[in-house]
Protein backbone atom coordinates (compact mmCIF):
# COMPACT_ATOMS: atom_id res chain seq x y z
CA UNK A 1 0.00 0.00 0.00
CA UNK A 2 2.46 2.18 0.95
CA UNK A 3 4.78 1.39 -2.04
CA UNK A 4 1.61 1.67 -4.11
CA UNK A 5 1.17 5.43 -2.60
CA UNK A 6 4.69 5.86 -2.99
CA UNK A 7 4.53 5.11 -6.42
CA UNK A 8 1.34 7.37 -7.09
CA UNK A 9 3.56 10.43 -5.50
CA UNK A 10 6.24 10.03 -7.80
CA UNK A 11 4.30 9.53 -11.21
CA UNK A 12 2.37 12.98 -10.30
CA UNK A 13 6.06 14.75 -9.46
CA UNK A 14 7.03 13.29 -12.84
CA UNK A 15 4.09 14.38 -14.70
CA UNK A 16 4.25 18.19 -13.14
CA UNK A 17 7.91 18.29 -14.05
CA UNK A 18 7.15 17.20 -17.67
CA UNK A 19 4.46 19.76 -17.83
CA UNK A 20 6.65 22.45 -16.36
CA UNK A 21 9.37 21.77 -18.96
CA UNK A 22 6.49 21.64 -21.94
CA UNK A 23 5.49 24.97 -20.69
CA UNK A 24 8.40 26.57 -23.08
CA UNK A 25 10.95 23.87 -23.57
CA UNK A 26 13.99 25.21 -25.88
CA UNK A 27 13.88 22.96 -28.95
CA UNK A 28 10.38 24.79 -29.13
CA UNK A 29 12.35 28.00 -31.26
CA UNK A 30 13.69 25.44 -33.82
CA UNK A 31 9.98 24.18 -34.21
CA UNK A 32 8.06 24.71 -37.41
CA UNK A 33 4.83 23.15 -39.69
CA UNK A 34 3.65 23.50 -42.82
CA UNK A 35 7.38 24.74 -43.87
CA UNK A 36 9.38 23.29 -46.59
CA UNK A 37 12.76 23.32 -47.26
CA UNK A 38 15.03 26.47 -47.66
CA UNK A 39 15.92 27.60 -51.17
CA UNK A 40 18.38 30.35 -52.82
CA UNK A 41 18.07 30.78 -56.35
CA UNK A 42 20.53 33.01 -57.88
CA UNK A 43 19.17 36.85 -57.59
CA UNK A 44 17.14 35.54 -54.96
CA UNK A 45 16.60 36.38 -51.12
CA UNK A 46 16.78 32.80 -49.16
CA UNK A 47 13.18 32.12 -48.52
CA UNK A 48 11.39 28.84 -47.58
CA UNK A 49 7.76 27.98 -49.28
CA UNK A 50 4.85 27.87 -46.71
CA UNK A 51 1.86 25.55 -47.29
CA UNK A 52 -1.68 26.82 -46.57
CA UNK A 53 -0.72 27.16 -43.47
CA UNK A 54 2.77 27.55 -41.57
CA UNK A 55 4.06 28.50 -38.14
CA UNK A 56 7.11 29.28 -36.29
CA UNK A 57 8.95 30.70 -33.73
CA UNK A 58 10.60 33.83 -33.28
CA UNK A 59 12.53 35.01 -29.78
CA UNK A 60 10.15 37.03 -27.58
CA UNK A 61 12.84 39.88 -27.34
CA UNK A 62 12.21 40.54 -31.40
CA UNK A 63 10.46 43.98 -31.13
CA UNK A 64 9.39 45.03 -34.39
CA UNK A 65 10.50 43.29 -37.86
CA UNK A 66 9.92 42.89 -41.39
CA UNK A 67 8.72 39.77 -42.96
CA UNK A 68 9.39 39.16 -46.56
CA UNK A 69 6.91 37.24 -48.41
CA UNK A 70 5.71 36.90 -52.14
CA UNK A 71 4.18 33.86 -53.91
CA UNK A 72 4.18 33.19 -58.08
CA UNK A 73 1.53 34.48 -60.67
CA UNK A 74 1.48 32.87 -63.93
CA UNK A 75 -0.94 32.95 -66.50
CA UNK A 76 -2.56 29.66 -65.36
CA UNK A 77 -2.53 30.61 -61.40
CA UNK A 78 -2.81 34.43 -61.11
CA UNK A 79 -5.63 34.62 -58.16
CA UNK A 80 -4.68 37.08 -55.65
CA UNK A 81 -3.37 35.98 -52.28
CA UNK A 82 -4.50 37.18 -48.87
CA UNK A 83 -1.52 36.63 -46.52
CA UNK A 84 -2.45 36.47 -42.98
CA UNK A 85 0.24 36.52 -39.88
CA UNK A 86 -0.76 36.04 -36.42
CA UNK A 87 0.80 35.92 -33.32
CA UNK A 88 -0.14 33.46 -30.80
CA UNK A 89 -3.27 33.08 -32.63
CA UNK A 90 -4.22 36.57 -32.82
CA UNK A 91 -4.08 38.55 -36.17
CA UNK A 92 -1.53 40.77 -36.27
CA UNK A 93 -1.30 41.66 -40.08
CA UNK A 94 -2.99 40.97 -43.03
CA UNK A 95 -1.91 41.32 -46.87
CA UNK A 96 -3.05 41.23 -49.91
CA UNK A 97 -0.33 39.72 -52.94
CA UNK A 98 -1.43 40.63 -56.52
CA UNK A 99 1.96 40.10 -58.43
CA UNK A 100 5.54 38.61 -57.66
CA UNK A 101 6.81 41.34 -56.02
CA UNK A 102 8.37 40.61 -52.82
CA UNK A 103 5.94 42.58 -49.90
CA UNK A 104 7.34 43.06 -46.45
CA UNK A 105 4.58 42.46 -43.54
CA UNK A 106 5.40 44.67 -40.49
CA UNK A 107 4.64 42.29 -37.14
CA UNK A 108 5.52 44.80 -33.97
CA UNK A 109 5.44 41.74 -31.34
CA UNK A 110 3.58 42.49 -28.11
CA UNK A 111 6.33 42.92 -25.14
CA UNK A 112 7.68 39.38 -23.67
CA UNK A 113 5.52 37.41 -21.78
CA UNK A 114 6.32 34.59 -19.53
CA UNK A 115 7.71 32.56 -22.53
CA UNK A 116 10.67 32.69 -24.64
CA UNK A 117 9.35 32.11 -27.62
CA UNK A 118 6.13 33.42 -29.59
CA UNK A 119 4.47 31.49 -32.38
CA UNK A 120 3.78 33.16 -36.07
CA UNK A 121 1.15 31.26 -38.19
CA UNK A 122 1.03 32.00 -41.54
CA UNK A 123 -2.13 31.43 -43.53
CA UNK A 124 -2.62 31.70 -47.43
CA UNK A 125 -6.11 32.12 -49.17
CA UNK A 126 -5.54 30.37 -51.96
CA UNK A 127 -2.65 28.17 -53.12
CA UNK A 128 -0.24 27.50 -56.28
CA UNK A 129 0.68 24.60 -58.16
CA UNK A 130 2.47 21.83 -55.33
CA UNK A 131 -0.08 22.62 -52.43
CA UNK A 132 2.62 25.95 -51.93
CA UNK A 133 1.42 28.92 -50.32
CA UNK A 134 3.93 32.09 -50.18
CA UNK A 135 7.55 32.58 -50.37
CA UNK A 136 8.88 33.36 -46.83
CA UNK A 137 11.74 35.26 -46.56
CA UNK A 138 14.38 35.85 -43.30
CA UNK A 139 13.19 37.80 -40.91
CA UNK A 140 14.56 41.73 -40.87
CA UNK A 141 14.91 43.30 -37.52
CA UNK A 142 13.13 46.83 -37.29
CA UNK A 143 15.70 49.16 -35.44
CA UNK B 1 12.56 -17.32 -17.99
CA UNK B 2 9.06 -16.88 -16.04
CA UNK B 3 9.90 -14.08 -14.70
CA UNK B 4 10.62 -12.73 -18.28
CA UNK B 5 7.47 -14.04 -19.36
CA UNK B 6 5.24 -12.50 -16.51
CA UNK B 7 6.66 -9.14 -18.24
CA UNK B 8 5.97 -10.26 -21.70
CA UNK B 9 3.42 -7.37 -22.42
CA UNK B 10 6.00 -4.57 -20.72
CA UNK B 11 8.86 -6.18 -22.57
CA UNK B 12 6.64 -5.68 -26.09
CA UNK B 13 6.11 -2.41 -25.18
CA UNK B 14 9.70 -1.14 -24.56
CA UNK B 15 10.89 -2.89 -28.02
CA UNK B 16 7.72 -0.98 -29.78
CA UNK B 17 8.62 2.27 -27.90
CA UNK B 18 12.34 1.67 -29.17
CA UNK B 19 11.50 1.16 -32.79
CA UNK B 20 9.40 4.36 -32.84
CA UNK B 21 11.68 6.31 -31.20
CA UNK B 22 13.97 5.03 -33.67
CA UNK B 23 11.82 5.49 -36.47
CA UNK B 24 10.87 8.82 -35.80
CA UNK B 25 14.56 9.89 -34.45
CA UNK B 26 16.70 8.71 -37.31
CA UNK B 27 14.48 10.47 -39.58
CA UNK B 28 13.24 7.16 -41.94
CA UNK B 29 9.34 8.10 -41.54
CA UNK B 30 8.66 11.32 -41.95
CA UNK B 31 5.47 12.05 -39.56
CA UNK B 32 3.22 9.04 -38.37
CA UNK B 33 0.34 11.04 -40.14
CA UNK B 34 1.24 10.73 -43.67
CA UNK B 35 -0.72 9.15 -46.83
CA UNK B 36 -3.26 6.37 -45.94
CA UNK B 37 -3.04 7.42 -42.04
CA UNK B 38 -3.89 11.14 -42.46
CA UNK B 39 -7.23 10.24 -44.41
CA UNK B 40 -8.40 7.96 -41.48
CA UNK B 41 -7.40 10.61 -38.88
CA UNK B 42 -8.72 14.09 -40.77
CA UNK B 43 -11.90 13.77 -38.58
CA UNK B 44 -10.14 14.33 -35.64
CA UNK B 45 -9.28 18.19 -36.57
CA UNK B 46 -12.27 18.69 -38.83
CA UNK B 47 -14.99 17.71 -35.78
CA UNK B 48 -12.93 18.82 -32.44
CA UNK B 49 -10.79 21.63 -33.89
CA UNK B 50 -12.53 23.04 -36.88
CA UNK B 51 -16.12 22.06 -36.30
CA UNK B 52 -16.91 21.30 -39.50
CA UNK B 53 -17.80 17.40 -39.95
CA UNK B 54 -17.85 18.39 -44.07
CA UNK B 55 -13.56 18.46 -43.92
CA UNK B 56 -14.42 21.32 -45.85
CA UNK B 57 -12.36 23.36 -43.34
CA UNK B 58 -9.50 20.79 -43.06
CA UNK B 59 -9.05 20.76 -47.04
CA UNK B 60 -8.60 24.66 -46.64
CA UNK B 61 -6.36 24.65 -43.69
CA UNK B 62 -4.07 20.99 -44.96
CA UNK B 63 -4.30 21.86 -48.52
CA UNK B 64 -5.90 24.78 -50.67
CA UNK B 65 -9.27 23.68 -50.59
CA UNK B 66 -9.01 20.84 -52.14
CA UNK B 67 -7.42 17.10 -50.75
CA UNK B 68 -4.54 15.89 -53.09
CA UNK B 69 -5.36 12.96 -54.92
CA UNK B 70 -3.60 10.41 -52.50
CA UNK B 71 -5.60 11.02 -49.57
CA UNK B 72 -9.01 9.45 -51.87
CA UNK B 73 -10.94 11.97 -50.27
CA UNK B 74 -13.10 12.95 -53.49
CA UNK B 75 -15.86 15.52 -53.99
CA UNK B 76 -18.82 13.47 -54.39
CA UNK B 77 -20.29 14.29 -58.25
CA UNK B 78 -23.66 15.33 -57.14
CA UNK B 79 -23.50 17.03 -53.96
CA UNK B 80 -19.69 18.73 -54.40
CA UNK B 81 -19.17 17.47 -50.53
CA UNK B 82 -16.21 15.73 -49.51
CA UNK B 83 -16.42 12.12 -49.36
CA UNK B 84 -13.74 10.21 -47.36
CA UNK B 85 -12.76 6.61 -48.61
CA UNK B 86 -11.57 5.75 -44.93
CA UNK B 87 -14.11 5.51 -42.66
CA UNK B 88 -14.30 7.34 -39.73
CA UNK B 89 -13.23 4.38 -36.50
CA UNK B 90 -10.06 4.69 -36.30
CA UNK B 91 -10.36 8.87 -35.66
CA UNK B 92 -12.72 7.70 -33.08
CA UNK B 93 -10.31 5.11 -31.41
CA UNK B 94 -7.61 7.94 -31.52
CA UNK B 95 -9.58 10.71 -30.06
CA UNK B 96 -8.72 9.98 -26.16
CA UNK B 97 -5.10 10.61 -27.35
CA UNK B 98 -5.85 13.55 -29.77
CA UNK B 99 -7.76 15.29 -26.54
CA UNK B 100 -4.76 14.74 -24.02
CA UNK B 101 -2.44 16.18 -27.43
CA UNK B 102 -4.45 19.25 -28.33
CA UNK B 103 -4.42 20.40 -24.56
CA UNK B 104 -0.74 19.76 -24.46
CA UNK B 105 -0.60 21.66 -27.53
CA UNK B 106 -2.21 24.76 -26.02
CA UNK B 107 -0.21 24.45 -23.18
CA UNK B 108 3.27 24.67 -25.33
CA UNK B 109 1.83 27.19 -27.46
CA UNK B 110 2.46 25.19 -30.53
CA UNK B 111 -0.09 25.94 -33.64
CA UNK B 112 -3.55 24.01 -32.96
CA UNK B 113 -4.34 23.05 -36.43
CA UNK B 114 -4.17 19.30 -35.47
CA UNK B 115 -1.12 18.43 -37.09
CA UNK B 116 1.88 19.93 -35.48
CA UNK B 117 4.28 17.35 -33.24
CA UNK B 118 1.73 16.38 -30.56
CA UNK B 119 -1.09 14.99 -32.20
CA UNK B 120 1.63 13.25 -34.92
CA UNK B 121 3.01 11.41 -32.20
CA UNK B 122 -0.44 11.08 -30.13
CA UNK B 123 -1.58 9.46 -33.06
CA UNK B 124 1.63 7.15 -33.43
CA UNK B 125 1.62 5.93 -30.01
CA UNK B 126 -1.97 5.62 -30.51
CA UNK B 127 -1.51 2.96 -33.00
CA UNK B 128 0.94 1.37 -30.97
CA UNK B 129 -0.93 1.31 -27.72
CA UNK B 130 -3.67 -0.48 -29.16
CA UNK B 131 -1.08 -3.06 -30.60
CA UNK B 132 0.36 -3.84 -27.41
CA UNK B 133 -3.74 -4.11 -26.48
CA UNK B 134 -4.16 -6.49 -29.23
CA UNK B 135 -1.62 -8.71 -27.68
CA UNK B 136 -3.27 -8.31 -24.13
CA UNK B 137 -6.33 -9.98 -25.61
CA UNK B 138 -4.59 -12.52 -27.95
CA UNK B 139 -2.75 -13.59 -24.82
CA UNK B 140 -5.42 -13.74 -22.37
CA UNK B 141 -7.44 -16.15 -25.18
CA UNK B 142 -4.19 -18.05 -26.01
CA UNK B 143 -3.76 -19.02 -22.54
CA UNK B 144 -7.00 -19.87 -21.67
CA UNK B 145 -6.49 -22.83 -24.46
CA UNK B 146 -2.56 -23.92 -24.35
CA UNK B 147 -0.29 -23.53 -21.93
CA UNK B 148 1.43 -20.64 -21.39
CA UNK B 149 4.84 -21.29 -22.67
CA UNK B 150 3.67 -21.90 -26.34
CA UNK B 151 0.74 -19.07 -25.85
CA UNK B 152 3.50 -16.54 -24.88
CA UNK B 153 6.05 -18.28 -27.68
CA UNK B 154 3.34 -17.67 -30.36
CA UNK B 155 2.57 -13.60 -29.08
CA UNK B 156 6.32 -12.96 -29.19
CA UNK B 157 6.47 -14.15 -32.71
CA UNK B 158 3.50 -12.80 -33.99
CA UNK B 159 4.92 -9.55 -32.95
CA UNK B 160 8.54 -10.10 -33.88
CA UNK B 161 8.07 -12.72 -36.75
CA UNK B 162 5.61 -10.93 -38.78
CA UNK B 163 4.96 -7.23 -40.50
CA UNK B 164 2.75 -6.43 -36.80
CA UNK B 165 6.40 -4.97 -34.86
CA UNK B 166 6.46 -2.47 -38.33
CA UNK B 167 2.78 -1.82 -37.92
CA UNK B 168 3.00 -0.82 -34.08
CA UNK B 169 5.89 1.41 -34.74
CA UNK B 170 7.08 2.59 -38.25
CA UNK B 171 3.29 3.08 -39.82
CA UNK B 172 1.10 2.54 -36.56
CA UNK B 173 -1.85 5.14 -38.10
CA UNK B 174 -2.54 2.75 -40.80
CA UNK B 175 -5.78 1.52 -39.69
CA UNK B 176 -4.02 -1.80 -39.69
CA UNK B 177 -3.26 -1.47 -35.69
CA UNK B 178 -6.70 -0.81 -34.65
CA UNK B 179 -8.00 -3.44 -37.09
CA UNK B 180 -5.92 -6.11 -35.07
CA UNK B 181 -6.49 -4.93 -31.37
CA UNK B 182 -10.67 -5.20 -32.43
CA UNK B 183 -10.25 -8.19 -34.01
CA UNK B 184 -8.13 -9.63 -31.02
CA UNK B 185 -10.75 -8.18 -28.43
CA UNK B 186 -13.61 -9.55 -30.24
CA UNK B 187 -12.13 -13.07 -30.71
CA UNK B 188 -11.47 -13.37 -26.82
CA UNK B 189 -14.95 -11.69 -25.58
CA UNK B 190 -16.58 -14.38 -27.53
CA UNK B 191 -14.32 -17.10 -26.89
CA UNK B 192 -15.34 -16.32 -22.82
CA UNK B 193 -18.98 -16.18 -23.79
CA UNK B 194 -20.48 -18.53 -21.16
CA UNK B 195 -23.92 -19.05 -20.33
CA UNK B 196 -23.17 -16.75 -17.43
CA UNK B 197 -22.24 -13.80 -19.22
CA UNK B 198 -25.08 -10.48 -19.01
CA UNK B 199 -26.28 -8.36 -21.75
CA UNK B 200 -23.63 -5.95 -21.11
CA UNK B 201 -21.17 -8.84 -22.66
CA UNK B 202 -23.10 -8.77 -24.82
CA UNK B 203 -23.30 -5.11 -25.85
CA UNK B 204 -19.22 -5.12 -25.86
CA UNK B 205 -19.33 -7.25 -28.29
CA UNK B 206 -21.80 -5.23 -30.15
CA UNK B 207 -19.52 -2.47 -29.85
CA UNK B 208 -16.28 -3.96 -31.15
CA UNK B 209 -17.70 -5.52 -34.38
CA UNK B 210 -19.27 -2.47 -34.58
CA UNK B 211 -16.14 -0.36 -34.48
CA UNK B 212 -14.92 -3.13 -36.93
CA UNK B 213 -16.83 -2.01 -39.49
CA UNK B 214 -16.03 1.70 -38.30
CA UNK B 215 -12.32 1.10 -38.85
CA UNK B 216 -12.50 -0.99 -42.31
CA UNK B 217 -15.90 -1.95 -43.95
CA UNK B 218 -15.01 -4.86 -45.21
CA UNK B 219 -14.12 -6.19 -41.62
CA UNK B 220 -17.59 -6.73 -41.21
CA UNK B 221 -16.88 -10.41 -42.35
CA UNK B 222 -14.73 -11.11 -39.13
CA UNK B 223 -18.08 -10.34 -36.26
CA UNK B 224 -20.44 -11.90 -38.97
CA UNK B 225 -18.59 -15.48 -39.00
CA UNK B 226 -17.47 -15.03 -35.75
CA UNK B 227 -21.21 -14.09 -34.22
CA UNK B 228 -22.53 -17.43 -36.04
CA UNK B 229 -20.67 -19.45 -34.77
CA UNK B 230 -21.38 -18.19 -31.42
CA UNK B 231 -24.73 -18.46 -32.13
CA UNK B 232 -24.59 -22.04 -33.87
CA UNK B 233 -22.77 -23.31 -30.65
CA UNK B 234 -24.06 -21.08 -27.42
CA UNK B 235 -27.95 -20.81 -27.06
CA UNK B 236 -27.38 -18.22 -24.68
CA UNK B 237 -25.83 -16.14 -27.10
CA UNK B 238 -28.61 -16.82 -29.57
CA UNK B 239 -30.82 -14.91 -27.15
CA UNK B 240 -28.60 -12.27 -26.58
CA UNK B 241 -27.02 -11.69 -30.02
CA UNK B 242 -29.94 -9.03 -31.00
CA UNK B 243 -28.17 -6.52 -28.63
CA UNK B 244 -25.19 -7.20 -29.51
CA UNK B 245 -26.74 -6.55 -33.21
CA UNK B 246 -28.09 -3.10 -32.25
CA UNK B 247 -24.84 -2.28 -30.25
CA UNK B 248 -23.08 -2.62 -33.71
CA UNK B 249 -25.61 -0.67 -35.77
CA UNK B 250 -26.05 2.01 -33.24
CA UNK B 251 -21.90 2.09 -33.77
CA UNK B 252 -22.18 2.58 -37.80
CA UNK B 253 -25.14 5.21 -37.58
CA UNK B 254 -22.63 8.15 -37.73
CA UNK B 255 -20.86 6.67 -40.59
CA UNK B 256 -23.91 6.09 -42.39
CA UNK B 257 -25.30 9.78 -41.89
CA UNK B 258 -21.70 10.91 -42.89
CA UNK B 259 -22.35 9.17 -46.17
CA UNK B 260 -26.03 10.56 -46.33
CA UNK B 261 -25.03 13.57 -45.57
CA UNK B 262 -22.12 14.13 -48.21
CA UNK B 263 -23.71 11.78 -51.14
CA UNK B 264 -27.14 11.72 -50.15
CA UNK B 265 -27.01 8.00 -49.82
CA UNK B 266 -26.48 5.34 -47.13
CA UNK B 267 -23.52 3.34 -48.68
CA UNK B 268 -21.07 4.61 -50.79
CA UNK B 269 -17.11 3.87 -52.30
CA UNK B 270 -15.21 7.38 -53.02
CA UNK B 271 -12.52 5.48 -54.86
CA UNK B 272 -14.34 6.24 -57.84
CA UNK B 273 -12.62 4.15 -61.05
CA UNK B 274 -10.86 2.29 -58.37
CA UNK B 275 -12.26 -1.24 -57.70
CA UNK B 276 -12.08 -4.88 -57.51
CA UNK B 277 -10.37 -7.12 -60.51
CA UNK B 278 -13.06 -10.27 -59.33
CA UNK B 279 -12.27 -12.32 -62.52
CA UNK B 280 -8.26 -12.10 -62.19
CA UNK B 281 -7.53 -12.63 -58.21
CA UNK B 282 -3.66 -12.27 -57.22
CA UNK B 283 -4.11 -15.13 -55.19
CA UNK B 284 -0.55 -16.62 -55.35
CA UNK B 285 0.71 -13.00 -55.36
CA UNK B 286 -0.71 -12.28 -51.78
CA UNK B 287 0.00 -15.54 -50.02
CA UNK B 288 3.66 -16.80 -51.75
CA UNK B 289 5.32 -14.16 -53.72
CA UNK B 290 8.02 -12.26 -53.02
CA UNK B 291 6.14 -8.87 -53.72
CA UNK B 292 3.89 -8.90 -50.95
CA UNK B 293 3.18 -12.52 -49.96
CA UNK B 294 1.99 -12.83 -46.81
CA UNK B 295 3.85 -16.49 -46.33
CA UNK B 296 7.02 -14.99 -48.04
CA UNK B 297 7.49 -11.96 -45.83
CA UNK B 298 5.94 -13.70 -42.65
CA UNK B 299 6.96 -17.43 -43.10
CA UNK B 300 5.86 -18.24 -39.02
CA UNK B 301 2.08 -17.71 -40.67
CA UNK B 302 3.21 -21.37 -42.28
CA UNK B 303 2.88 -22.66 -39.15
CA UNK B 304 0.00 -20.89 -38.00
CA UNK B 305 -1.82 -22.55 -40.95
CA UNK B 306 -0.70 -25.78 -39.92
CA UNK B 307 -1.27 -25.65 -36.47
CA UNK B 308 -5.11 -25.15 -37.22
CA UNK B 309 -4.95 -28.71 -37.43
CA UNK B 310 -3.92 -29.05 -33.93
CA UNK B 311 -6.48 -26.44 -32.35
CA UNK B 312 -7.06 -27.49 -28.74
CA UNK B 313 -10.72 -28.56 -27.76
CA UNK B 314 -12.28 -25.26 -26.84
CA UNK B 315 -10.55 -23.49 -30.17
CA UNK B 316 -11.72 -26.09 -32.67
CA UNK B 317 -15.14 -24.02 -32.54
CA UNK B 318 -13.83 -21.20 -34.01
CA UNK B 319 -12.05 -22.83 -36.77
CA UNK B 320 -14.78 -22.89 -39.70
CA UNK B 321 -15.07 -18.56 -39.16
CA UNK B 322 -11.33 -18.13 -39.01
CA UNK B 323 -10.80 -20.30 -42.47
CA UNK B 324 -14.34 -18.42 -44.03
CA UNK B 325 -12.74 -15.31 -42.87
CA UNK B 326 -9.23 -15.89 -44.10
CA UNK B 327 -10.25 -17.53 -47.56
CA UNK B 328 -12.90 -14.71 -47.84
CA UNK B 329 -10.55 -12.01 -47.42
CA UNK B 330 -7.53 -12.99 -49.20
CA UNK B 331 -10.12 -13.01 -52.32
CA UNK B 332 -11.03 -9.34 -51.33
CA UNK B 333 -7.29 -8.85 -51.11
CA UNK B 334 -6.13 -10.37 -54.19
CA UNK B 335 -9.06 -9.05 -56.25
CA UNK B 336 -8.20 -4.93 -55.29
CA UNK B 337 -6.79 -3.03 -58.11
CA UNK B 338 -3.72 -2.85 -56.21
CA UNK B 339 -3.34 -6.48 -54.52
CA UNK B 340 -0.03 -5.09 -52.67
CA UNK B 341 -1.93 -2.03 -50.83
CA UNK B 342 1.08 -0.28 -52.49
CA UNK B 343 4.01 0.35 -49.73
CA UNK B 344 3.91 -1.97 -47.01
CA UNK B 345 6.66 -4.40 -45.23
CA UNK B 346 5.08 -7.55 -45.81
CA UNK B 347 0.95 -7.81 -46.88
CA UNK B 348 -0.73 -4.99 -44.55
CA UNK B 349 -3.86 -6.34 -45.36
CA UNK B 350 -3.50 -9.51 -43.78
CA UNK B 351 -2.07 -7.97 -39.90
CA UNK B 352 -5.95 -7.67 -39.06
CA UNK B 353 -6.57 -11.35 -39.47
CA UNK B 354 -3.26 -11.94 -37.48
CA UNK B 355 -5.25 -12.50 -33.82
CA UNK B 356 -7.29 -15.31 -35.78
CA UNK B 357 -3.97 -17.32 -36.64
CA UNK B 358 -2.70 -16.97 -33.18
CA UNK B 359 -4.74 -19.84 -32.28
CA UNK B 360 -2.43 -22.12 -34.83
CA UNK B 361 0.29 -20.67 -34.01
CA UNK B 362 0.08 -21.29 -30.22
CA UNK B 363 -1.39 -24.81 -30.69
CA UNK B 364 2.09 -25.78 -33.09
CA UNK B 365 4.12 -24.60 -30.25
CA UNK B 366 2.05 -26.53 -28.20
CA UNK B 367 2.33 -29.33 -30.11
CA UNK B 368 5.85 -29.61 -30.26
CA UNK B 369 7.20 -32.14 -27.48
CA UNK B 370 8.93 -30.56 -24.31
CA UNK B 371 12.65 -31.42 -23.88
CA UNK B 372 13.67 -32.52 -27.12
CA UNK B 373 15.55 -31.67 -29.46
CA UNK B 374 13.27 -31.14 -32.09
CA UNK B 375 12.41 -28.02 -29.47
CA UNK B 376 15.36 -26.83 -29.48
CA UNK B 377 15.67 -26.88 -33.12
CA UNK B 378 12.09 -25.37 -33.64
CA UNK B 379 12.53 -22.58 -31.34
CA UNK B 380 15.86 -21.69 -33.10
CA UNK B 381 14.11 -21.67 -36.39
CA UNK B 382 11.48 -19.69 -34.42
CA UNK B 383 13.66 -16.81 -32.92
CA UNK B 384 15.80 -16.94 -36.77
CA UNK B 385 13.03 -16.37 -38.59
CA UNK B 386 12.06 -13.41 -36.21
CA UNK B 387 15.63 -12.07 -36.48
CA UNK B 388 14.97 -12.54 -40.28
CA UNK B 389 11.65 -10.59 -40.45
CA UNK B 390 13.15 -7.63 -38.10
CA UNK B 391 15.93 -7.35 -40.47
CA UNK B 392 13.97 -7.04 -43.98
CA UNK B 393 11.77 -4.83 -42.11
CA UNK B 394 15.00 -2.19 -41.41
CA UNK B 395 16.03 -3.25 -45.07
CA UNK B 396 12.34 -1.60 -45.75
CA UNK B 397 12.52 1.15 -43.37
CA UNK B 398 16.36 2.39 -44.60
CA UNK B 399 15.03 1.82 -48.36
CA UNK B 400 17.33 -1.07 -49.17
CA UNK B 401 14.29 -3.17 -49.83
CA UNK B 402 11.52 -1.29 -52.09
CA UNK B 403 8.10 -0.31 -50.98
CA UNK B 404 6.37 -2.78 -53.65
CA UNK B 405 6.72 -4.77 -57.10
CA UNK B 406 9.88 -6.77 -55.11
CA UNK B 407 10.73 -9.52 -57.59
CA UNK B 408 12.82 -12.75 -56.59
CA UNK B 409 15.82 -11.51 -58.30
CA UNK B 410 15.85 -8.55 -55.72
CA UNK B 411 15.20 -10.29 -53.16
CA UNK B 412 17.95 -12.82 -53.75
CA UNK B 413 20.52 -9.38 -54.38
CA UNK B 414 19.22 -7.67 -51.14
CA UNK B 415 19.16 -10.92 -49.25
CA UNK B 416 20.78 -9.57 -45.58
CA UNK B 417 22.27 -6.75 -47.13
CA UNK B 418 23.12 -4.37 -45.19
CA UNK B 419 21.95 -0.68 -44.86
Amino acid sequence: MVTRRAGLVVAALAVVAALAYLRDPPWLVSQTSGLYRWEQPAGMPRYRWSGPHASFFVRAGAGTFDLPVSTTFDAHDDKPMMVTVSVDGVVAARLVLTDAEWKRVRIALPPPGSRKVRRLDIRASVTRTGNRGVRIGEIEPVS
Amino acid sequence: MSRLRARLLLIAALACLCGYVYAYTSGRAGTPIRSDAFSYYVYLPAWLIHHDPSLQAVADDCCGGTFPDYTAIVRWRFTQRWVNAHPIGEAIMIAPFFAVAHALTYWTNLSPDGFTLYYQHAAGLAGLSYILVGLWFVRTLLRRHVNGGAADAAVAALLAGTSLYHYATFDSVWSHAFSFALCAALLERMDAWSDRSSTRDAVVIGLLAGFLFLVRHTNVMIPAALGVTLALRDPSYRRAAPVSFAAALACAVPQLWLYHAASGRWIISSYGDLGFTWATPHIAGVLLSPRKGLFFWAPLMIAAMAGLAWLPSGLRRWLPAILVVFAIDTYLIASWWDWQFGASYGHRGFVDLYPLLAPGLAAAFARIPARTPVRAAAATVVVLLCALSIFQMLQYWHGVMPMSDVTWDQYRTLFLKRW
